[in-house]
């Protein structure tokens, strides 16, 4: 057991504790303490998994993504609702695949979430490298398939 | 202290109606588009954003407070579960073997090849199935 993982989980797990409580009487505090230090215990190697480096420089870029992603969001909301709202309807739904450069889970992951939460586009499914993707219209698929996404992700996993 | 209570109150009362309003266009969307995966579309990302912005008018609303904190986490756990559930339940239909809707003439193209083919049957009538549905669909606007 690493003692630096499990008291950085557990400060982490009481600031939490902390915020949702939003008591600060002796019972509460204490009972969060105690709370803190066996979930710590049972889940010090889920939360720093040891095996990753540059942690700090990929959550500062991942913060810094997450602009770009609620702007997406955003655009996608437009997209579809001028879609389900024009009389004329204009879709065209069609399946895309296509192979990804991104090696690690988490990577993998980001990259499927922000598919379906980006402009017309949902992630069916990842196989090995390659992901199926249900598109909305031929745009959105030419989009994606350009990969602007993709070198964003890589980027703050340094994959690149 | 009145100006910026009104203030805060057209905040609130803007954010809520673009959110209802994003809701409304999912839920439009859920009912005109003509298969699973094109309603996939609509509930998985107006939702997102539909929800996200009516709670952020609750913090506005409430200020900086330890309720505010509490929705806030709300918003995280929305962005990432709403796109993982809605991944999953298009990958369960995926591997179930629902064929995509297509415009009509790609579709009739499609299952003139599936038929000398002669590949897998049941994909074949879930095909025709779905499409005779989007046709209605497609000839009723």
């Amino acid at each position: 057991m690493n003692i630096k993982h499990f008291i950085a989980t557990s400060i982490i797990v009481f600031a939490f504790w902390i915020l949702l409580s939003a008591h600060f009487d002796a019972f509460h505090v204490g009972a969060g303490v105690i709370c803190s230090l066996i979930v710590a215990y049972a889940s010090h190697d889920l939360l720093f998994t040891g095996t990753g480096n540059h942690t700090l420089t990929k959550t500062v870029r991942f913060i810094a993504y997450l602009p770009w992603l609620i702007y997406q969001i955003v655009l996608a909301n437009i997209d579809v609702a001028k879609r389900a709202l024009s009389p004329r309807m204009p879709i065209d739904p069609q399946v895309v695949t296509f192979k990804t450069m991104l090696k690690s889970d988490v990577a993998r992951t980001a990259l499927a979430n922000s598919i379906t939460l980006t402009p017309g586009t949902v992630t069916i499914d990842i196989v090995d490298d390659v992901f199926y993707v249900h598109a909305i219209a031929k745009e959105p698929a030419d989009d994606l398939l350009e990969g602007a996404m993709e070198r964003r992700i890589a980027h703050i996993f340094m994959e690149d | 202290m009145s100006d910026t209570t009104t203030i805060t109150n057209v905040i609130t009362v803007i954010l809520l109606l673009v959110g209802a309003f994003f809701m409304l266009a999912g839920t439009i969307g859920f009912v005109r588009f003509p298969d699973f995966y094109s309603r996939m579309h609509a509930t998985g990302k107006c939702d997102t954003l539909g929800e996200g912005l009516m709670l952020v008018a609750l913090i506005v609303y409430g200020g900086a407070t330890f309720v505010s904190v509490k929705i806030l986490f709300l918003i995280m756990f929305i962005l990432l579960a709403n796109p993982t559930s809605t991944h999953a339940i298009a990958k369960a239909a995926y591997d179930v073997g629902l064929e995509p809707w297509r415009k009509l003439d790609d579709r009739v193209e499609w299952m003139n090849t599936g038929d000398t083919g002669n590949t897998s049957n049941t994909g074949n009538s879930g095909e025709g199935r779905a499409g005779e549905d989007g046709e209605d669909r497609g000839e009723g606007r």
